[in-house]
Formats: C-alpha cells, sequence, structure tokens
C-alpha cells in the first residue's frame, strides 16, 4: 500500500504543468481545448449552509377586477336589487307595477356602480315597495275576479 | 333583518315553492277555475309576456317540453337565468362580486327589454 502511494505522488508532476497536468495531458491527448480556468471551484465544505431564515411572505398583488366591473363599495355589498323578484311579479302579478319595479332594480344597479350608494339603498328600498305593490294587486285582482267568475256560467 | 330571520324567510320560501310545485303538478291550470287569471289579458285581451306560466309549468312538471314551450317559450328559457339570480341573490353577502355581475345594469335592461319584446312578438305570432 505504502509504495503505491509513493509512486502515484512521483508521476503526478506539479511543478512544470500546475496542478492540472495529467488533465492537461489526456486533453492534448484527445484533442479537446483544456482551459483550468473554465473548471468550476468544488464548493467549500467547511461553511456551513445558511440555516433557512423566516422571511415575511411578500405582499400578494392585489386581485385585479376586470376592466367592465365597477368598483365595489368598501363598506359592503350592492344593496338588494330584487330584480328577480321584480319579474316575477312582472310576469305573474301585475305588469305595470312589475314595470315599475324593474326601472327601479337598475336604478339601484346603476347607481351603485356611479357610486351613489345613498341612492342606491333609496331606489332598493322603493323596488321592494313596487314589487308588494304588484303582488297585492295582482292578489287583490284575482281575489275579487274568482267569485265572479264561478258566479258567471262557463 | 337578524340571520335566523333571514333563514326563516327563505326555509318558509323554499317550503311554499314545493307547495306550488306540488299544486300545479295535480291541478291543470287550464281546467280549473280557481288558478289565478291574468289582469292584463282580462283587461285588455292582449297576451302579456307572463301569460301561460302556470299551464307552462303544469307542463313542464309532466315532462312535456313541447306544451310547455308552446304555452310560454320565453319563461321556459328564462329559467336557468332566474335560478342562477335567485342563487345570487340568496349568497348577496357572502358573494357581492357575483352579485354585482349579475345584477349589472347590463343585464337587468336586457332581460327587461327581452322580456317587453317578448310580450309584443307573442301577440303577433
Amino acid at each position: 500500500m505504502d509504495t503505491d502511494k509513493t509512486k502515484i505522488d512521483e508521476n503526478y508532476d506539479t511543478s512544470e504543468k500546475g496542478n492540472y497536468g495529467v488533465e492537461k495531458e489526456w486533453a492534448d491527448r484527445l484533442g479537446i481545448d483544456f482551459d483550468p480556468a473554465k473548471i468550476p471551484e468544488p464548493p467549500r465544505q467547511d461553511v456551513q449552509p445558511e440555516p433557512p431564515q423566516f422571511r415575511p411572505e411578500p405582499p400578494k398583488p392585489p386581485v385585479q377586477d376586470p376592466a367592465w366591473l365597477p368598483p365595489m363599495h368598501p363598506n359592503g355589498p350592492m344593496p338588494p336589487t330584487y330584480m328577480v323578484w321584480s319579474i316575477i311579479a312582472t310576469i305573474l302579478c301585475c305588469l305595470p307595477a312589475g314595470i315599475v319595479a324593474i326601472v327601479y332594480s337598475s336604478s339601484v344597479s346603476s347607481r351603485y356602480y356611479a357610486r351613489d350608494y345613498e341612492g342606491a339603498r333609496r331606489a332598493s328600498e322603493r323596488a321592494e315597495i313596487w314589487i308588494i305593490v304588484s303582488i297585492v294587486t295582482g292578489i287583490i285582482f284575482n281575489a275579487l275576479y274568482l267569485p265572479l267568475s264561478l258566479l258567471l256560467p262557463q | 333583518m337578524t340571520r335566523s330571520a333571514s333563514t326563516a324567510f327563505k326555509v318558509i320560501g323554499i317550503t311554499c315553492v314545493i307547495a306550488l310545485l306540488i299544486l300545479y303538478f295535480i291541478i291543470d291550470p287550464a281546467e280549473s277555475r280557481f288558478a289565478p287569471k291574468c289582469m292584463v289579458h282580462l283587461v285588455t285581451g292582449w297576451e302579456c309576456p307572463g301569460c301561460g306560466s302556470q299551464r307552462m309549468i303544469h307542463a313542464l312538471l309532466h315532462g312535456d317540453l313541447a306544451a310547455a314551450w308552446h304555452f310560454n317559450a320565453m319563461l321556459l328559457c328564462m329559467l336557468p337565468v332566474v335560478a342562477v339570480m335567485l342563487v345570487a341573490a340568496a349568497l348577496r353577502t357572502r358573494m357581492p362580486k357575483f352579485y354585482a355581475i349579475v345584477n349589472s345594469v347590463y343585464v337587468i335592461v336586457g332581460l327587461a327589454i327581452i322580456i317587453m319584446l317578448w310580450g309584443v312578438v307573442r301577440n303577433f305570432i
């Protein structure tokens, strides 16, 4: 073992061709361009890798609303437009009052989008009132009509 | 409205809808004299945009799509829209953006125009 080791040390010529003597010799034999400067430095073993540090997460960019969606009121959602109820009241109960309710429903939406939050709230209340008017009118009309129609011969 | 009152309101509403559906499955509005009549149709003689809704629902509950289309084609097409709007209305505070999109001015005005147009067109076809 001991003799082998000395043999290797003798063969390894450091004086003339530098630390990469053997590599250079092989590169010359194989016809490869060999440049010691291009060899990456081996990682230093004595330096401990940095312990993972707690880093605060970078603030996420706020989710961008699509351009056609107007700004939302920070204090709350859109007041109820009662749109479904307007439609149901229009086609099932009383057409004229229902149309008024639909107009107020659209007014809620347009005012909210125009940042007129107080106006939107008022329009919402009026839409509700007109829906109730429409439904009550339809009920009263049918309550009056039903006995009449039962009396009439069919 | 408090939270529990709102929940109670929703439960009552769903119960009423189910009761009405059962009622309209059993009763044929075209035959029954007790089925509510359309005021506009009785007064003016024109068919309003919602005329035929009861018969349409009755036909739909019996699986007769052709008859449902015949009685009120627009309402048949609008049923999914109405369902989406009801869901949006129920989740208004929890999903305000969804509600704002569903209830944007374009949607409301568009629906109003469709209903009015249908009210006019159905009297000429």
